[in-house]
């Protein structure tokens, strides 16, 4: 038994509506924008620092496959312990993903903990952030032992001189004038 | 027409710096027109059939070695003067320089309206050896390079160098418009120095630009010209993506370490903000361009950025100083608000301790979408230098008629400031205070 014309013609038209999305699905898809998601290292290279030390920041920026990412651009934020910015700087990623940054300890730091944050992005990713922490920790420096033992021998002398002449009464003394109280 | 003017003020008192912010909000005027010109140079001045010349001021420097190992300084004013309405955006470069000189303009870049002053720094360490230098400062731009000659004579005994220098690649890429159209020709270009300093020739430059997925849709690989330069053409697909395309320019040579520059551009309509840092300044406090402080004098930082994608709402606007020793001396982070199509523009005051370094300041200006601490990116970024030294009154200025512009008929907004102080453990106190007038 023959089939209806319009059978036919509507059978022909899903053909054609299935062809049209298996053949445009595919550009769909690959025209995504963020074609996979970065991931993003970071870590310094020591986690205690002195005030003026260089601090190294090293990291690599990966992709799902945990392949490197060449040329994925690298954002970087380095906060004191306030949470104010102490430093910024933007990288690339090299050939194997690593991306490297440094910059010096503050002269006068905050004591406390530094932390260094960072963002990953290429065109096709989705962004990546992570974040390290690092030490940074006022001292005296070297130069100023020999500062603060000459001040310690000029305060010892005068000290002894004003003894000497009475203005200040030694341990001695001062134990003598205690003593009557006691008794 | 709502004329906005925003004016924000931001004071940190910190030791041994001291930093105070200006911004403002100017419109955006940047247009580009492709000009053919002749490449001779007479004298200290080129000749042109159309576009632009370049003039170097004074003709002749003469440079003492200083005494206790400290760097001399040069100065020369550069101007170049756009001519058949010209309105290109010009890179300067320097060739010639002495051994271990460095160098750098201020500012770097800009467009002639119809002039644009920028001053050349020449620095002179005690290692340089004593002679006559002819320095050859070219500006280039998209289709135009043009030259001025200048010559520099260093006097008195060199001394041996103390330490090694160590000299790295550095690349420039721009494009010769931020937004295009669907079958436009997209012209790049670049310039590859050594540090601050000389430009390079035949080092090897490869391309490769990104569609907004993530596809490669063009690369190449060049070498750069007699004067540092690499440039590279190519035409959008009728049917290309619409949104923010990136360039990538990586530069290698034997000896040095590969170099890498990114710049963006948009075709279309971008889903995402598209910002470039456009113009980016050093002056004193009365606006004339100044590469050379001294201790205790301020130093304004202007910086201008163009927005091509969608609005930047509550975007970051960074300025670093570095130090000689490249210590961090201070960061101030402004928030700012660019809407599509518009730029903004802020200028920074730092003050200069007194007990200053003395020695070669960097300068770093970054635009950000959101503080990275928060998974914000930065967009684009830019370094200028500029010297503190005890003797800076050798300083020749130049005039200024093109560089800073505070005011504009912009409705770009500019909201809130923020500042911080990296120095020093000693108290600090921040306040900030904004005006706003509508005509």
């Amino acid at each position: 038994m023959a089939r209806p014309f319009g059978d036919d013609r509507m059978r022909r038209s899903r053909l054609l509506l299935l062809f049209l999305v298996m053949t445009l699905i595919p550009f769909a898809v690959g025209r995504s924008d963020a074609a996979g998601q970065l991931h993003v290292t970071v870590s310094t290279d020591k986690q205690s620092y002195g005030p003026g030390e260089l601090v190294a920041v090293n990291g690599q920026v990966l992709d799902d496959s945990l392949n490197g990412v060449p040329f994925a651009s690298v954002s970087i934020q380095a906060n004191d312990p306030s949470g104010n910015p102490v430093h910024v700087a933007q990288v690339l990623s090299s050939t194997d993903g690593s991306y490297k940054d440094q910059f010096r300890a503050p002269p006068n730091p905050t004591n406390g903990g530094y932390a260094v944050y960072v963002t990953a992005s290429k065109p096709g990713y989705a962004d990546a952030s992570s974040q390290a922490a690092c030490v940074i920790t006022p001292e005296f420096s070297t130069s100023q032992v020999p500062f603060l033992m000459l001040l310690a021998a000029i305060l010892t002398v005068l000290l002894a001189k004003k003894r000497e002449q009475g203005s200040v009464p030694s341990r001695n003394s001062r134990r003598q004038e205690k003593e009557p109280s006691r008794t | 027409m709502t004329l906005l003017l925003l004016s924000i003020s931001l004071v940190a008192v910190i030791s041994p710096m001291y930093v105070e912010g200006d911004t403002g909000v100017a419109d955006h005027t940047t247009k580009t027109k492709k000009t053919e010109t002749s490449t001779t140079a007479s004298g200290s001045v080129t000749e042109l059939t159309s576009g632009f010349i370049l003039k170097a001021d004074p003709p002749v420097h003469t440079v003492q070695h200083l005494k206790n190992g400290r760097t001399a300084s040069a100065t020369y004013s550069v101007r170049v003067t756009a001519s058949s309405g010209f309105r290109g955006k010009v890179e300067l470069s320097v060739d010639g320089l002495p051994e271990d000189a460095d160098a750098f303009f201020n500012p770097e870049e800009g467009v002639p309206k119809p002039v644009l002053a920028s001053i050349l720094k020449v620095l002179i360490p005690p290692s340089t050896p004593a002679g006559i230098y002819t320095l050859k400062i070219t500006g280039s731009s998209d289709h135009t390079s043009n030259y001025a000659t200048t010559t520099l004579i260093v006097e008195g005994e060199a001394t041996t160098r103390t330490t090694q220098k160590q000299d790295e690649l550095r690349v420039s890429i721009s494009t010769d418009k931020e937004k295009y159209d669907r079958g436009d020709e997209v012209r790049i270009s670049g310039l590859v120095k050594l540090n601050l300093g000389a430009s390079v020739a035949g080092a090897t430059v490869s391309l490769s630009v990104l569609d907004p997925a993530g596809e490669e849709v063009h690369a190449a690989v060049m070498n750069t010209d007699q004067a540092g330069r690499y440039a590279e053409n190519f035409t959008l697909p009728s049917i290309a993506v619409e949104g923010t395309y990136t360039v990538y320019a990586t530069a290698s040579m034997t000896g040095y370490k590969d170099a890498y520059a990114t710049v963006t551009f948009t075709v279309g309509v971008s889903r995402l903000p598209s910002v470039r840092i456009v113009n980016a300044t050093i002056t004193m406090l009365d606006g004339t361009p100044s590469s050379e402080f001294k201790p205790g004098e301020t130093v304004v930082v202007w910086t201008a950025a163009n927005n091509t994608g969608v609005d930047l709402k509550s975007g970051n606007m960074w300025i670093e100083v570095l130090d000689p020793d490249d210590a961090p001396i201070t960061v101030v982070v402004i928030v700012v608000t660019i809407h599509t199509g518009e730029q903004a523009q802020i200028g920074v005051h730092v003050i200069l301790g007194s007990n200053a370094k003395l020695g070669t300041y960097t300068v770093r200006i970054l635009v950000s979408d959101a503080p990275i601490m928060s998974g914000g990116k930065f967009l684009d970024s830019k370094e200028m230098a500029f010297v503190v030294s005890s003797d800076a009154s050798q300083t020749a200025t130049a005039t200024t008629q093109t560089t800073t512009e505070i005011a504009s008929t912009s409705t770009t907004e500019s909201t809130s400031t923020s500042t911080t102080e990296t120095a020093s453990t000693t108290t600090s106190e921040t306040t900030s205070t904004s005006t706003a007038e509508t005509a």
